[in-house]
């Protein structure tokens, strides 16, 4: 049903706030209209200011493009309804109504356009923009009014005179009554906090004393106030702006034009001194209440911005300072002063453990830190800082250093330059103890390098007790062996590993006889890695020879692997024992080839161990017993 | 070979101090035939410092590190008594720093040619001091 969905339309709460938005907008401009008569009405019919079109803009400027329909039907409204009760022709009210609302979207507009950041009157430029904007919208909208009064008839004037009537009035009304309701349409969205209003309160009480004291001043009082009646309210109202929170200046700005209007209409002071021309008498009051917008606006938006930027320079600070203590090593800056000295002229607290050296030291000279630097890296630190400043670049480079009290440490330094306005180079960046990261490669290199000379050994004693053509083939087996010996370390990350699961790594390409052919048994026993290497390798020599030679070369022959760990007297030994039974008749080894000298000379050499090689009837037996102390991972027993 | 082909010069009696039995192998297989003989061979400090105490070498190769345990001591004790010595280590970077003296270094892995020059520069030193 088409009823109950325009119902539900209008509960809508975007469109229930846009309808409030109209109405506030309609409500205040008849408001601010009927209370700009009641003031100024006089029979000249002219008034100083017209507030009731700041209502528009200042509540477009407060919310931005979210209220532009709104305000705009809102003040279409209110200026039809005000011109209609003040008994105005229907035609004249749309023309009027049409003009106000074009002035308010214009300045806008303008101002949108013009700063790319909002259309804050908080800050210097846009406020600025906003007078600029004021006059070109005020002269667009008195165009089309004064357009429609000559059209009507409605008055005998001179169409510029209406012109320049309308604009006047209108621009000032804009420039002192738009502030307010920007100030306090933010202030009811965003409350001020930390602000004293008593003193603001204060001074607007003062304001008003002492500016009604200056516009009652007859023109020829004799008085030297008579004479610079300015001097004493603007520095109220400089005050006033420079406390910051807008609302109150901006209140006072319009409290002023307001008791100058009422001293007009009184005809108390120099703006009612009937024997001075009206048109004369207005001008100078628009004048000076343009010109105490324009001082208020400028320095509230001043001091705004002053605040602003300490608050984000003490929030940079204070984020600097925390990453600073937080960062690992120590931040720096170091300054290069154009004779060349170096000192440090920022150091995070966390100096005193990398560099071992006192803040207040280091930040008179650099000299104490150079000092510690190994010479060739002192150099080369002193090189890249001593560059001249239009080669200079972001460095990093990795230091040897003496600590005071760590000993020889290896620090990192980083740092990137930046020129001062005194021709100086201040190198900012970080210190950073990176001993234990160069350790690392260090010892990573050197694994690699003894793990390459395992390698190099076994190839070359291979290459020695093995036929050419069957090298690589016995190379290849020996090198799958340490593989499997060292994956099987990795995963245990190089902690004691379990003698079963060793045993069964060197019997992977006969897995399939374990448990059936080959039999193992004995408890649960931790090797160390060193050990597990050479018994790996004893237990790899002794399985292929078994395949090609031993029990596992026949049908019938088995294998029994057993351990044993004894506590005995001399601080325990560990027993393992291979023997292979039903092989084939066995016909000792008479050329000690490798292999063989790797299951006896080289178990009993790396373990200070005792091996027995026997070649019994129906197999090989091997033997090996060694101390717990080179085989067992301490503490399992 | 530069040492094998002068067989009238004397035998150089050599303490190799090497953990690794594949190590130890592979320098006993460069040495056949060549002027040097290892008179003893050791796996730890210990070892090496009581062999030192009690026998004459005319050269020695040793592992800077035995057993888990630097062989500083060992280079000590070999300078003290001025024997040659050439030094092997894994340490591609100069981590030892200057506490194994001015000792010829050879940088594992070798090949057996490389060990040979390094003992024929070695015998020159003994011959020279």
């Amino acid at each position: 049903m088409p009823l109950l969905a325009f119902v539900r339309g209008a509960c809508n709460p975007g469109l229930r706030r846009s309808a409030g938005v109209s109405a506030l907008a309609a409500a205040l401009y008849l408001c601010v209209a009927y209370g700009a008569l009641a003031i100024q009405s006089r029979p000249e019919g002219v008034a100083i200011f017209w507030p009731a079109s700041g209502v528009a803009v200042g509540l477009l400027l407060a919310r931005g493009r979210a209220w532009t329909v709104p305000v705009a039907i809102g003040t279409i409204a209110g200026t039809i309804c005000a011109n209609l009760l003040h008994g105005r022709s229907p035609l004249l009210a749309v023309a009027f109504s049409a003009a106000n609302a074009v002035e308010a979207l214009l300045v806008f507009w303008i101002m949108e356009r013009q700063s790319g950041a909002g259309t804050s009157l908080q800050r210097l430029a846009n406020a600025l923009y906003f007078f600029g904007a004021s006059a070109v919208a005020c002269a667009v909208a008195a165009a089309v009014a004064a357009g429609a009064i000559r059209v009507a008839g409605a008055s005998e004037a001179p169409v510029l005179d209406i012109w320049l009537v309308w604009l006047l009035s209108d621009y000032v009304g804009i420039v002192v009554l738009a502030p307010l309701l920007v100030a306090a349409v933010a202030l009811a969205g965003q409350p001020a906090r930390h602000h004293e209003w008593t003193a603001d309160i204060a001074l607007l009480f003062l304001l008003a004393v002492v500016a009604w004291n200056a516009l009652k001043l007859p023109s020829g009082a004799g008085s030297w106030q008579s004479l610079a009646p300015g001097t004493t309210v603007l520095p109220v109202v400089v005050w006033l702006a420079a406390r910051g929170q807008p609302l109150a200046p901006a209140m006072g700005l319009v409290m002023l034009a307001a008791l100058m209007a009422m001293a007009a209409a009184l005809g108390l002071g120099r703006f009612g001194d009937a024997s001075i021309p009206v048109g004369n008498r207005i001008l100078a009051a628009q004048a000076s209440l343009t010109v105490i917008s324009l001082v208020t606006l400028s320095i509230s938006a001043l001091f705004h911005e002053r605040r602003d930027a300490e608050a984000r320079l003490r929030e940079s600070t204070e984020r600097l300072a925390a990453i600073a203590e937080a960062s690992p090593g120590t931040m720096l800056s170091i300054l290069r002063q154009t004779d060349g000295r170096l000192r440090f002229v920022f150091l995070a607290s966390t100096a005193d453990s990398v560099l071992g050296l006192g803040k207040a030291e280091l930040e008179k000279e650099a000299g104490p830190f150079l000092a510690r630097l190994a010479p060739a890296d002192r150099d080369a630190v002193l090189g890249v800082l001593g560059q001249p400043p239009q080669q200079v670049s972001t460095f990093r480079l990795e230091a040897e250093y003496e600590h005071p009290t760590a000993g020889v440490r290896w620090i990192e330094l980083s740092a990137a330059p930046v020129a001062n306005d005194r021709g100086e180079l201040v190198w900012h960046g970080y210190a950073q103890d990176v001993t234990g990261r160069r350790i690392m490669t260090d010892e990573l290199n050197h694994r690699t390098r003894n793990l390459l000379s395992v390698v190099q050994a076994v190839t070359e004693l291979t290459a020695r007790s093995t036929e050419p053509s069957r090298f690589a083939e016995v190379l290849g087996e020996r090198m799958e062996g340490l593989l499997r010996c060292h994956d099987l370390l990795d995963s245990r990350e190089w902690h004691g590993v379990d003698i079963e699961a060793l045993v069964k790594s060197q019997l992977s390409h006969v897995a399939d006889l374990v448990g059936r052919r080959i039999l193992l048994e004995g408890p649960r026993v931790l090797i160390k890695p060193g050990a597990a290497q050479i018994i790996g390798m004893a237990l790899h020599e002794l399985a292929t020879n078994a395949m090609k030679y031993g029990a596992l070369s026949n049908d019938a022959g088995s294998i029994r692997i057993s351990w044993a760990t004894a506590i005995a007297s001399a601080g325990g030994r560990l027993q393992l024992t291979w023997r292979e039974l039903d092989g084939p008749e066995v016909t000792p080894v008479t050329r000690s080839g490798f292999g063989q000298k790797v299951i006896v000379d080289m178990v009993q050499y790396q373990l200070e161990a005792v091996v027995a090689l026997r070649y019994e009837a129906d197999g090989v037996v091997w033997q090996l017993d060694a101390p717990a102390g080179r085989t067992l991972d301490v503490g399992i027993a | 070979m530069i040492v094998s082909d002068r067989p009238q010069e004397p035998v150089l009696k050599l303490l190799v101090a090497e953990d690794e039995w594949l190590i130890l192998s592979l320098i006993a297989d460069a040495l056949a035939g060549s002027r040097f003989e290892i008179a003893e061979r050791t796996a730890s400090v210990a070892d090496s410092l009581r062999l030192i105490d009690g026998h004459h070498f005319d050269a020695a190769v040793l592992d800077a590190n035995l057993g888990g345990e630097s062989s500083q001591p060992v280079a000590a004790r070999l300078q003290a008594t001025g024997v040659p010595f050439l030094l092997l280590t894994a340490y591609a970077s100069d981590r030892l720093g200057r506490s194994f003296g001015v000792a010829p270094r050879l940088i594992k892995p070798f090949t057996q040619e490389r060990l040979r020059a390094a003992l024929a520069a070695l015998a020159g030193i003994g011959a020279a001091g």
